[in-house]
């Protein structure tokens, strides 16, 4: 009895502690960009509607925070680790590919993988080829070739399993999904290279 | 002028994806992605000088339309959203250049902040 209770108050533990490390991520993200653009933004009012955003984008963060922490029974998200996997890598190369070796743009590629995507497959394996289709719409001097788009669309389903219901219900959640992605790929390049 | 088009291409693309995913109940991942390429093949077309940014904006605001019903619940306040999604990707123009999630950054950024403007202000909590 007392062995079960530790285990679920362990399980309690990390799952709550995944969900404030996804939450500590997508704030960096989001925080990130408007802090990194107030601070090198040479418009005065342009800095003036970033920081009205960001106040309140922190507001809601608080908000969002104490709802996260109080909702115990999560929706349960479909854990096809393997299928997931395989969209994500679909999703990135593909638009990568259509991006830049067929040329036909960013808003384009991303467009047609994620008509594809809605059309042939289930919400969930749609969704994450959605999210990771972003990766591919990345410039060349971010990610240079097919198999960087590959190493970051790994990262993007690691991520997406992880935080798919902290994130649930905001638009956008895909884009911050896919931009921690490539930013956390980047760094451990630049790590190791 | 520009920016007054950029406002009112993101407005149109962000209630056009809420409108497809949320009433028409086709999906999140469909109203943003039909809305995007509908954007990257016609505005290139109809808007030769700015018909890129048009469609990159158009992007940006159809992500936010994939916004559920329970945080945006009818389509004016997609087109308020929409807006500030707009006016935040004329503000950040010049960050996170290159890195693919950009967009969907600005337009997660715009659907919270949405929500904090309704915390403090409206004041009521709908849910």
């Amino acid at each position: 009895m007392i062995l079960g209770s530790d285990k679920m108050r362990r399980s309690l533990f990390s799952k709550k502690s995944a969900r404030i490390l996804g939450l500590m991520a997508f704030i960096a993200t989001g925080g990130g960009l408007i802090i990194s653009t107030a601070i090198n933004e040479e418009n005065f009012y342009k800095t003036e509607i970033l920081v009205i955003f960001g106040c309140f984008f922190a507001v809601s963060l608080v908000d969002h925070y104490r709802r996260l922490i109080e909702r115990n029974n999560s929706k349960k998200i479909n854990r096809r680790f393997l299928y997931i996997l395989l969209c994500s890598f679909i999703g990135a190369t593909l638009t990568w590919f259509i991006n830049h070796q067929m040329g036909y743009g960013a808003v384009i590629a991303n467009g047609l993988v994620g008509v594809m995507a809605a059309t042939f497959l289930p919400n969930d394996l749609a969704g994450i080829t959605y999210t990771s289709s972003l990766i591919g719409m990345s410039s060349l001097e971010v990610i240079p070739s097919m198999g960087v788009a590959a190493l970051v669309s790994l990262v993007v389903a690691l991520i997406f399993v992880n935080t798919a219901e902290i994130y649930e219900g905001i638009g956008g959640k895909a884009g911050t999904t896919a931009a921690l992605a490539v930013i956390i790929t980047r760094t451990i390049i630049k790590i190791f290279s | 002028m520009e920016e007054a088009i950029i406002l009112a291409t993101t407005v149109v693309a962000g209630m056009t994806s809420y409108l497809v995913s949320n009433i028409l109940k086709r999906g999140s991942v469909i109203g943003s992605a039909i809305v995007t390429l509908v954007s990257g093949l016609m505005l290139p077309y109809f808007f030769p000088n700015m018909g890129g940014l048009l469609a990159t904006a158009a992007a940006c605001a159809s992500y936010a339309g994939m916004i559920s019903v329970e945080n945006a619940l009818n389509l004016l306040e997609m087109a308020v959203i929409s807006l500030m999604t707009g006016i935040l990707f004329v503000a950040a123009n010049s960050a996170y250049i290159g890195i693919g999630g950009r967009l969907g950054t600005i337009a997660a950024i715009a659907c919270f902040a949405w929500l904090g403007f309704k915390k403090v202000f409206v004041g009521i909590d709908e849910k």
